[in-house]
């Protein structure tokens, strides 16, 4: 046996602890070898340390927290703290009026023509995201930022594929690419993965209700759409948008 | 360091360890503004300064959780102090010779430096392992990511075609292959040392 093969068997054991897989007694004997064998012990506190590093930084109870974090992000508006600017006067001169008052009559006009039913770019926040916490991580994870960022969603789509690939139930993905499929018009789809979403136990369900009202205002199917916005609760960060959209619909 | 008595801001700590919205909220209202003015002061943006923040905080999540992290000076400094290092970091990568960087005091290390040193060199290690990871064969990686999933290994299994007692063994192989790849890289050792 090999060094590296006596490692991974050691490690297996480690798993396996580590992952409370083994029996009681098993588990008895590996305790009794850590308190007397000081080298078996401080090889297990190292292979522990790596382990509930990668632990932690693959758990989806992580993702619930970035996504709080970059929420407050968002929330945050940065107001420089010493604004020193002047204000500027300008005089009004009286043939201005005429031209405010076009301005004012054109705009009426416009708001008039578009009063009757809303309709889905009114909503559809176009969203940035960002999936890179670190600037080093992979290309695809980068090229679908890129793609679904400057909104060449067909693009995207291909990237959020290959990344659920990998990591076929990180909602995050999963629901930027409904959001995409969305726009692509590619429905049906989009509604099997919002469904999954969600009834999911996070933070992405309400998101997922409010792009699933979003897509049914695209279809015209306001119905539907009414229904889906109803159903989004006053807990949920969605809520003021959903009442938005209701009030019009 | 178990001597010294934690600070009351330990609480910002909590709170991103339970994911209290209120209160990460309040970090960004108290804390972001002093990071933002420094990156604009020194050759960056709000968008940079926004960035390093959440690499920040997310960073403290990671430390508090694996490491029960505990502050002994407020947040603030500590905060600054990490978000700036990150910055310097980030201006000296990017290799520009245009920066104006405001000169830092020379002053002896209080407790806001260690603290600050510690998550520093945490990012690091942390860092240093999911980038081996990257490296590794298809199949490693996605057992090792989707081992540690909210899916249950036999979910696991069955996602990959395989029986559980083989997919566990795979999971196990893996991780072992993943801790000796990281542990012959040489900043592991470095980091190992400096701790």
């Amino acid at each position: 046996m090999t060094i590296s093969d006596m490692e991974s068997e050691a490690h297996e054991l480690f798993v396996a602890y580590l992952e409370k897989e083994l029996s009681s007694s098993e588990r008895e004997t590996f305790e009794r070898k850590l308190n007397e064998d000081s080298k078996f012990e401080a090889e297990f506190l190292e292979f522990k340390n790596i382990y509930i590093i990668l632990e932690n930084r693959l758990s989806p109870e992580r993702a619930t927290v970035l996504e709080t974090i970059k929420q407050a992000n968002s929330n945050f508006n940065y107001k420089p703290s010493k604004v020193t600017t002047e204000k500027k006067v300008i005089k009004f001169k009286p043939w201005k009026y005429g031209i405010a008052a076009s301005i004012l009559l054109a705009i009426g006009i416009f708001i008039f023509n578009n009063f009757s039913k809303p309709t889905y770019s009114d909503f559809a926040a176009r969203e940035t995201i960002s999936l890179t916490v670190r600037s080093d991580v992979d290309e695809t994870t980068k090229n679908a930022e890129v793609a679904f960022n400057s909104a060449d969603y067909s693009k995207a789509l291909i990237y959020f594929n290959e990344l659920l690939k990998v990591e076929p139930n990180n909602l995050q993905l999963q629901y930027y690419k409904s959001v995409a499929l969305v726009e692509l018009s590619e429905y049906d789809e989009a509604d099997s993965l919002l469904k999954k979403i969600s009834e999911s136990n996070s933070v992405y369900a309400s998101k997922a209700k409010w792009i699933k009202a979003l897509s049914y205002l695209k279809q015209k199917r306001y119905k539907e759409a009414k229904k889906v916005a109803n159903s989004i609760t006053s807990s949920d960060p969605e809520y003021q948008k959903a009442q938005k959209l209701l009030s019009k619909l | 360091m178990e001597t010294k008595k934690i600070h009351s801001d330990q609480r910002y700590v909590e709170a991103l360890l339970a994911n209290d919205s209120t209160l990460i909220n309040e970090i960004y209202e108290k804390f972001a503004p002093k990071v933002i003015a420094y990156v604009c002061k020194n050759s960056g943006d709000e968008t940079a300064a926004r960035d390093i923040i959440q690499e920040t905080l997310i960073t403290i999540y990671d430390q508090a959780k694996t490491k029960g992290l505990k502050l002994t000076c407020p947040f603030d400094a500590y905060f600054f102090l990490i978000c700036k290092r990150k910055w310097l970091n980030t201006l000296k990568k990017s290799g520009s010779k245009e920066v104006t960087i405001e000169e830092e005091r020379l002053s002896i290390k209080d407790d806001a430096d260690e603290n600050a040193e510690k998550t520093q060199q945490f990012e690091e290690q942390q860092n240093l392992y999911m980038s081996v990871l990257s490296k590794m064969g298809e199949t490693c990686k996605r057992i090792i990511t989707l081992g540690f999933s909210a899916m249950s290994m036999q979910e696991v299994a069955e996602q990959l075609g395989v029986t559980y007692a083989y997919a566990r063994k795979k999971k196990s192989l893996c991780i072992s292959k993943l801790t000796q790849l990281i542990k012959e890289s040489s900043l592991y050792r470095k980091l190992q040392n400096d701790y």
